[in-house]
């Protein structure tokens, strides 16, 4: 039976309202029986779901080509065949791609994994044993989010992502719950928190102390109960035993004893304090660290970079001013910083930007109060592993207000992004740094942190789709730094950022929280770095 | 018994090749039985565990798609009762004649597919940018409509208007063109 001009109009109505979601019942039953009765009817359903299935596939390819070499939807067929070449036309299916990924690395019956989120990194030790499932753990080792410490003796020192410092010592045992929690089951703890950190807390089953910019030592014994003795500055010491409610503040050189009972005193406290404020040498893991430098202080239209990695390739930074955009440069806390006025970009040569290797990128940056969701693209590079589906790194703010804090900064990657909770779009100046470590392996955790103004602003990731096929490599934004600029075909005029950027550092390592707050506060990195992971 | 490690790492480079080839067919294959992309997305990676699991009864040399598609086949009659809840709409006769279809159509839709893109250079920029952003993964015709300045229900007739001006492109494309060229 053959389709006369009306009923090619009705089904084309139909198959709008299936796809769009709208179609009422009447119609889905008037489609049905149209399907049921006629071949033709049905051919022209295939082609019609056939052409659906592919523009969701161009469309999401297009989300994430390149900007110079990949064209924008203004220049689709030659993308399609740049798609279409060796890659035939497997393009954007990415559920399937994770999983034949795991499959192919050995691994079987599984969907994707939960992804295991470091929120804490031994960074020394001195004389250490560890119980039964420690072995590895040494200064450079990363901690999970919920993983419990089992020290038999010696001592270990934690950095927190979120700046506090713990050591511990054995016998202990200490639950990392967050970079701002953790549990002392048993043992001994001293806790440094500077000002980044206040809030850092550590409970037991008999208190709670959160930590409001100090130094403090929690003893907890066998039998569940646990002193806490102030070094320096003060605690808020929340009692968990029988008829304690009130949560109390210790002050510099108090200290109380905390258990079922009830509160009491601590006894022999001087010789503890005394004990507890002696210095300990520390073995620490120490690595060369790589950095790049922009300041954007010079006058040209290019920005030279300092720093070590500027010497084996980090380039000047060239300025675009596509589409009428102007250059310009702005008074910032240092010096000058680059405006960009949602059109000019800028791009440097990083070599190793794209690998796998864990970086950190912190910047001034100064968003403004007006800035619109078009004009939130700060800082791209491209990737070149297949776990994150070739896709770029963007740091920018959120611009969905569904999935975050409106303003907050965001970073997104292939698989997933992060969001903070703190709104960069009040027209002042911040100091952002963003931790990325894409992980080596296909199943290793991505891991983004995120701080504003020194502080951690989110640890969190949520995981998305990689949806591109083995192979898509574009090897025209590969170790390239861009600012200002969408790596998206999806752009659209002007869809870049709006604000001003500057003093832009680069490392080849995730960098400790002291080390960011260094930079923040003195724009550098500290003469001699504690500790230093790759 | 189990394969050699080496024979093993064969296979599993020889299904990486295959699914990066034809995913795209398994995923209209799906799409085309379930017309709602989570939906579609959700089974096809269900296909995929199986099509991993079962892989070693492939026989090489024979139509992968057809086995895949046949797995994907019986994926979503499997997950019928589930989806008969929500919004797909045919019963199992139906599903049956539609599948049947499409297995006769398979040269058709590769051409058609690549036709497409040629036929997306050719609208205007601004229903272009209407087009993709429909399709786009997290959007859909309101951010569309919103995206492009458009009340809903102008961006719904677009859409349709767009869509029948594509489908009529593509096929005046592959009447006039040769359907595979420039495809490896």
């Amino acid at each position: 039976m053959n389709l006369s001009d009306g009923d090619i109009l009705e089904l084309n109505e139909l198959f709008g309202a299936l796809v769009d979601g709208t179609a009422t019942e009447k119609q889905r039953e008037r489609l049905a029986r149209l399907l049921r009765d006629s071949e033709a009817a049905r051919r022209c359903y295939v082609r019609a779901m056939g052409q659906s299935a592919s523009l969701h596939l161009y469309a999401a390819e297009m989300q994430s080509d390149a900007p110079d070499a990949r064209p924008s939807r203004g220049n689709l067929l030659s993308f399609a065949r740049w798609v279409g070449g060796a890659l035939a036309v497997a393009a954007a299916l990415a559920v399937g791609f994770i999983l034949f990924s795991r499959w192919a690395s050995g691994e079987r019956n599984v969907r994707p994994a939960t992804r295991a989120e470091f929120v804490a990194r031994i960074t020394g030790e001195k004389g250490s044993e560890w119980s039964s499932g420690g072995e590895g753990l040494q200064p450079g080792t990363y901690l999970r989010k919920g993983q419990r410490l089992e020290l038999r003796a010696g001592y270990v020192e934690i950095t927190f992502d979120s700046g506090a410092r713990v050591m511990l010592e054995g016998a202990a045992s200490l639950d990392v719950n967050s970079a701002w929690d953790a549990t002392l089951r048993r043992g001994t703890l001293k806790a440094s928190v500077p000002p980044e950190a206040i809030g850092f807390r550590v409970s037991n089953p008999f208190v709670d102390v959160l930590d409001l910019g100090t130094e403090f030592t929690m003893i907890a014994d066998a039998n569940g109960g646990a002193e806490v003795l102030v070094n320096k500055g003060e605690v808020e010491a929340a009692p968990r035993g029988r008829g304690e409610v009130e949560a109390i503040l210790l002050r510099e050189k108090e200290a109380r004893r905390f258990a079922e009972s009830g509160m009491s005193d601590v006894t022999d406290r001087e010789r503890k304090f005394a004990l507890f404020t002696q210095p300990l040498e520390l073995q620490r893991l120490k690595t060369t660290l790589g950095y790049a430098h922009w300041s954007f202080d010079g006058t040209q239209d290019a920005f030279s970079a300092d720093g070590p990695l500027s010497r084996t390739g980090a380039s000047a930074f060239a300025l675009v001013a596509n589409g009428g955009g102007t250059v310009s440069l702005t008074e910032s806390p240092h010096g000058q910083a680059l405006r960009f006025d949602g059109q000019m970009f800028a791009k440097a040569s990083f070599p190793g930007i794209s690998s796998a290797r864990p970086r950190t990128i912190a910047f001034w940056v100064r968003v403004p109060e007006d800035a619109q969701p078009v004009d939130t693209w700060m800082i791209a590079w491209g990737t070149t592993f297949p776990k994150l589906g070739y896709r770029p790194v963007h740091i920018g703010w959120n611009r969905r207000p569904g999935e975050g804090a409106l303003g907050a900064l965001r970073t997104d990657f292939g698989g997933g992004h992060a969001i903070g909770t703190t709104s960069l779009r009040d027209g002042k100046w911040h100091h952002v740094a963003v931790y990325f470590a894409p992980g080596e392996g296909i199943d290793a955790p991505v891991q983004v942190k995120q701080y504003i103004d020194g502080r951690l602003d989110s640890s969190t990731i949520v995981p998305g789709v990689v949806r591109a096929p083995v192979g898509m490599v574009d090897a025209t934004v590969e170790h390239q730094v861009w600012l200002g600029y969408r790596l998206t075909g999806h752009k659209q005029e002007g869809r870049r950022f709006r604000g001003e950027l500057d003093e832009l550092f680069i490392a080849d390592r995730g960098l400790q929280p002291h080390e960011i707050v260094s930079l923040m506060k003195d724009n550098r990195l500290p003469e001699s770095p504690l500790t230093v992971h790759p | 018994m189990s394969e050699a490690p080496q024979d093993e790492a064969e296979n599993r480079k020889r299904l990486m090749a295959l699914m990066t080839r034809h995913q795209r067919q398994i995923f209209a294959y799906i799409y085309t039985l379930v017309p709602d992309r989570h939906d579609a997305e959700d089974l096809l990676q269900e296909t995929s565990l199986v099509i991993c699991e079962k892989f070693d009864q492939f026989k090489s040399g024979t139509d992968f798609v057809a086995w895949a598609c046949q797995i994907a086949w019986w994926r979503v009659r499997y997950s019928r009762q589930k989806f008969a809840r929500s919004k797909v709409v045919f019963d199992d006769e139906v599903l049956a004649s539609v599948a049947n279809t499409v297995s006769t159509m398979r040269e058709e839709l590769d051409a058609r597919h690549e036709a497409l893109a040629a036929c997306l250079q050719k609208l205007p920029a601004r229903d272009r940018e209407l087009v993709l952003t429909r399709y786009e993964p997290g959007c859909g015709v309101a951010e569309a409509a919103q995206r492009s300045g458009r009340s809903m229900d102008a961006a719904y007739k677009a859409l349709n208007r767009l869509r029948k001006l594509l489908h009529d492109c593509v096929t005046h494309e592959l009447a006039h063109t040769q359907p595979h060229g420039g495809a490896a």
